[in-house]
């Protein structure tokens, strides 16, 4: 009996679990503020985009931010919150064009912590005609 | 006290099933209703279970804690009835309360998956053998009858209750009494249906893989009484969703333990708690901590 114990114990024990925590600020945490020159480059257009945020999502509130493009456009802009791990996305946000190269997106809400991007869509017809992926941690 | 003994360990394997495929995230996860593994004809469960999302682990493996709450309240009613002796069939009802904390937050009530179930007792043990366990085989069908999160139009994805998919799943469970220790495993695999999906998020296929599940567990037991645990470890395919690549597969593992007592008249009931957060090397996932009572009737041979 008492071997018995004993290999259920060293099986129960050596199945725990490692944790592997990282301490993230609530809040958003940018992964491409460190890249140079143009982070954002939609190639087939040939444009460069900036993202800046004006307020971030979080639990309480929803997120804005603008997009400035290095020219003018005057194609339709989406902006699709993806989880790429988890293969599903949120909620539809809201696109306000600002200027001829400025855009403002608002209800950005993320439907759980992870590795999100947020993909900057340009659009003609209907048809996305170049697309640029913005990764963040949530 | 044989009758008692294979009580628990029917109990054991119900609440295994019930618990561990529980969701990791969004929404309930693949289902098994309760399984008939003692001399019953009958049983009728309701479960209510209360969950809160503890950490979330990235696709590389970095967890992190939970800031805001994210709590799950679960009604289940399971019931399972012989046939013929050795063929059984079971149901599995569940109906959830998501909430989220925060300004964004709130709450929604619905309809979770809801499973369909047959068995085949395969493994009989009418000799009482001194080793040799009983064993009942299953084959599962879930109904997409809960909210997916792909098809979710709120802005924390609330109102996403289900996995979302059709799926068979194909299993067996074991059980064995060594004196007033018990011992159960229960195995399952399942296959995941493809859909179409036109919302605002996703315009096309979504295609699931299959994903499968182990538990061990054992138990003691003290007249009416009995104590048990049990780890499950759980995997599901990545699911590749219209366009879109890069997902990763999910993976956790669920501790268990369990406190049950029988009642008169074939009443029973279970106090447990599982955790996900101690064992096995999660992937991809929200883990939980969860709460549970389960009073259960059930009907002689």
């Amino acid at each position: 009996m008492f071997s018995r114990f004993l290999l259920f114990g060293f099986l129960f024990f050596s199945a725990c679990a490692k944790p592997n925590y990282q301490n993230i600020a609530s809040g958003l945490t940018d992964s491409n503020k460190d890249l140079s020159g143009c982070a954002l480059a939609l190639q087939k257009i040939n444009q460069c985009v900036s993202l800046t945020w004006i307020q971030a999502s979080t639990d309480s509130q929803m997120g804005i931010f603008n997009l400035e493009f290095s020219e003018a456009l005057t194609a339709e802009v989406k902006a699709v919150l993806w989880m790429p791990s988890m293969g599903h996305g949120s909620r539809p946000t809201t696109v306000t064009r600002l200027s001829e190269t400025r855009f403002q997106i608002s209800n950005v809400a993320f439907i759980m912590p992870g590795e999100w991007e947020i993909r900057i869509q340009v659009k003609e017809n209907n048809q996305v005609v170049d697309e640029v992926a913005y990764k963040i941690i949530y | 006290m044989k009758s008692h003994i294979k009580l628990f360990i029917s109990f054991i394997v119900f609440l295994t099933s019930a618990k561990t495929f529980a969701a990791a995230c969004c929404g309930g996860g693949f289902a098994t209703p309760a399984l008939i593994t003692g001399d019953d004809k009958a049983l009728f469960t309701t479960t209510y279970s209360n969950s809160r999302i503890d950490t979330d682990v990235y696709s590389n493996g970095v967890w992190q804690k939970r800031s805001g709450d994210d709590v799950s309240q679960t009604y289940k009613f399971e019931g399972a009835h012989i046939y013929n002796d050795l063929f059984q069939f079971g149901f599995s009802i569940p109906v959830q309360t998501r909430e989220r904390s925060g300004n964004l937050g709130g709450s929604s009530t619905g309809l979770g998956d809801m499973a369909l179930q047959a068995g085949y007792e395969f493994l009989p043990d009418w000799d009482y053998h001194p080793w040799r366990p009983k064993g009942v085989g299953f084959l599962t069908l879930t109904l997409p009858t809960g909210k997916s999160v792909y098809e979710s139009e709120d802005a924390l994805g609330l109102d996403s209750r289900g996995r979302g998919f059709l799926a068979l799943g194909l299993g067996s469970a074991f059980v064995k009494t060594f004196g007033k220790w018990d011992a159960n495993s229960t195995f399952e695999i399942h296959r995941s249906f493809e859909k179409d999906v036109h919302t605002s998020q996703v315009d096309g296929k979504i295609k699931p893989g299959t994903g499968g599940s182990l538990a061990i567990g054992s138990g003691y037991s003290i007249q009416d009484f009995r104590l048990g645990g049990a780890i499950t470890w759980t995997y599901e395919d990545p699911i590749q969703v219209a366009n879109n690549s890069g997902a990763s597969a999910q993976r956790f593992a669920t501790g268990s333990l369990l406190a049950s007592s029988i009642f008169s008249n074939n009443w029973a009931g279970t106090l447990s708690y599982a955790d996900q957060t101690l064992f096995g090397s999660p992937t991809n996932t929200s883990l939980s901590k969860s709460f549970s009572i389960s009073i259960q009737k059930r009907w002689a041979r």
